[in-house]
């Protein structure tokens, strides 16, 4: 069971945000960690490709009259794209980063605000300490011990990451449709269309135990059939008549 | 039977009725960030979708539970909740409020535990030179191979930097080490103080050590001189961040009436706006320290000069004193009170 921050609102209505785990943060690290090597790489061989005679003439000086533009051009932006990554993108982007945006989750407050600039540049701040001795390895152990699967960074900045919940379109529509047609029970209704979702993804054995499960829990009668492949199609084509696709 | 299908045309003629409002609502969320300033009309329409949204979630959380529509509800409403308590941004305002107000205020609560860093430094340092003058084959311990062999020479490590670096990447480098050493001293607070203390004690160890160390070879005169125009600025930052991580280390160890998360959290939001106020410091430090300390057009005297110049605007800023000084702010005009002059002062004609 997943843990959930419950806030309260001046209005009385009770909101709860489902709170990140050490997976989810190592996976949006992973991702972030990635993007701004490259980025900084990417800087450091396409200007450094460009401008290798003077950088080399730079790094060979040992004048005070050698020309310094190449430290400024090459390799001042490439450390800077490196450092400043995740407290530039957090705050302009809300308490979010690339990679925190493809692993669904970002930060918030401690009442499920999005953080101001002060808070998530004190979270940066501790990374001196998370980050050691190597491999963001303090940080990790703290993310599997604290309630809140929180770094010391986070502690100190009153933070958290939260997963953050995207319902398109065309799944509300199905979720709507759903509500209004079907004889299902409201959580069922989530749990069919969770699984036609994932059809896909499944292997043919989870998939005949998983639908003929949820046939049977809705007391609709199971398909026979000799063959695997012939029964999952059934089974399929049953689920998506439910769903009243 | 008749029951549960009237229940579920209602769910299905309030779905479809408020499907467009939701929709409406999340386009104008992912709007908000293009739109600066509203009009009061604006503000108000959201305050009435915003009171509808509440109550869809509430009749949603009743009739559809563990359901998807649910869920997207609580999504929106979470969204439409941070626009609509969202704190006025005022950054400018807030640095300013920091540096003239809250600095000087926090400096004088972490008094004793700004002595008593400045005092594990100072005692350090003196047990530093004290082991380095009386053992000084210990001197290995304080300073480089490289800096040994030069000074035994008869130069000191710092005559030749301007042949090694240009002024400005000197000062560049300078500047991002000695504001590592500082957010360190500062972090370091986490465990339980003990990271802030062993950092002061060896930079008191390292200072004095190296003292004793030139003034065997009698260059102890020039090392002073090449550190007297940035140095005590530097070092005044260095102890600051010292005292706001020993205040970190006192929140963990005696956190008081509030539960220990709380007081460590507590003590780093205070903390934090110091560091806004002493850390640009180091910037005009780490420039003295490339372009004047290694520059040998300047003599002692001007160093020094410049060493208690900079440090005299970094202590009246840190204590609110430069805000007072008529010289640079003067006060601003008052405003002409209603009435003739005079006419609420009581005093008799």
């Amino acid at each position: 069971m997943s843990e959930r921050l419950e806030i309260d609102t001046p209005d009385g209505t009770p909101l709860s945000l489902e709170i990140a785990g050490a997976g989810s943060r190592s996976h949006a690290f992973v991702i972030d960690w990635h993007i701004r090597l490259l980025f900084a790489l990417a800087w450091l061989a396409g200007f450094g490709f460009f401008f290798w005679q003077p950088l080399k003439q730079w790094f060979n000086s040992e004048q005070e009259n050698a020309a310094m533009w190449p430290f400024y051009v090459v390799l001042l932006p490439a450390g800077l794209i490196y450092l400043l990554y995740h407290p530039v993108l957090e705050i302009l982007l809300q308490g979010r980063t690339p990679g925190k945006r493809m692993a669904g989750v970002r930060i918030v407050t401690l009442r499920g605000e999005t953080p101001g600039a002060g808070a998530l540049l004190i979270r940066n701040l501790f990374r001196l300490i998370d980050s050691l001795p190597t491999a963001y390895m303090i940080g990790l152990a703290c993310a599997l011990c604290t309630r809140h699967h929180v770094r010391i960074g986070d502690m100190a900045a009153g933070t958290l990451l939260v997963h953050e919940e995207k319902i398109d379109r065309e799944s509300l529509q199905d979720a709507t449709r759903l509500a209004i047609d079907s004889r299902l029970a409201p959580a069922d209704q989530d749990l069919l269309l969770e699984i036609l979702e994932r059809w896909k993804t499944l292997e043919r054995k989870s998939r005949i135990s998983i639908g003929g499960r949820f046939l049977e829990k809705t007391g609709a009668a199971l398909p026979a059939a000799d063959k695997e492949s012939r029964m999952e199609a059934q089974i399929h084509r049953q689920l998506l008549k439910l769903a009243g696709k | 039977m008749k029951q549960e299908n009237n229940q579920r045309e209602a769910i299905g003629s309030w779905l479809q009725r408020r499907h467009e409002r939701w929709q409406g609502i999340e386009r104008y969320l992912r709007t908000r960030g293009d739109i600066k300033y509203d009009d009061a009309s604006e503000v108000l329409q959201f305050a009435e979708e915003f009171r509808g949204l509440s109550n869809d979630l509430a009749l949603a959380q009743a009739v559809l539970p563990g359901n998807r529509i649910t869920r997207y509800l609580e999504t929106l409403l979470h969204q439409a909740h941070e626009t609509m308590y969202r704190k006025p941004e005022r950054l400018l305002r807030s640095i300013a409020v920091i540096v003239r107000t809250d600095t000087p205020r926090i400096l004088g609560e972490l008094r004793g535990a700004l002595q008593a860093t400045v005092s594990i430094f100072l005692c350090c340092g003196v047990a530093g030179w004290l082991l380095v003058h009386y053992f000084p084959e210990l001197a290995g311990l304080f300073v480089s191979e490289d800096m040994i062999n030069t000074v035994q020479t008869g130069k000191l490590w710092t005559d030749d930097l301007l042949n090694i670096l240009p002024s400005s990447v000197l000062s560049f480098s300078i500047i991002s080490n000695n504001v590592s050493v500082t957010l360190f001293a500062f972090v370091c607070g986490c465990l339980y103080g003990l990271g802030t203390f062993y950092l002061i004690a060896l930079n008191g160890l390292m200072l004095g050590g190296t003292f004793a160390f030139t003034r065997e070879y009698g260059m102890d005169g020039r090392l002073f001189e090449f550190i007297v125009a940035h140095g005590v600025v530097e070092l005044s930052v260095i102890c600051i961040a010292g005292a706001l991580g020993m205040g970190l280390g006192e929140a963990l160890a005696r956190p008081g009436i509030h539960p220990r998360a709380v007081a460590f959290r507590l003590a780093v939001h205070r903390s934090a706006k110091v560091l806004v106020t002493v850390v640009p410091f180091l910037i005009g430090a780490g420039i003295i320290e490339g372009f004047i300390s290694p520059d040998p057009r300047f003599d002692l005297l001007q160093r020094s000069l410049i060493g208690f110049g900079f440090f005299l605007v970094f202590w009246l800023t840190i204590t609110g004193r430069i805000w007072k000084l008529r010289l640079l702010f003067p006060p601003r005009a008052r405003t002409a009170t209603l009435g003739a002059p005079g006419a609420n002062s009581g005093s008799p004609a």
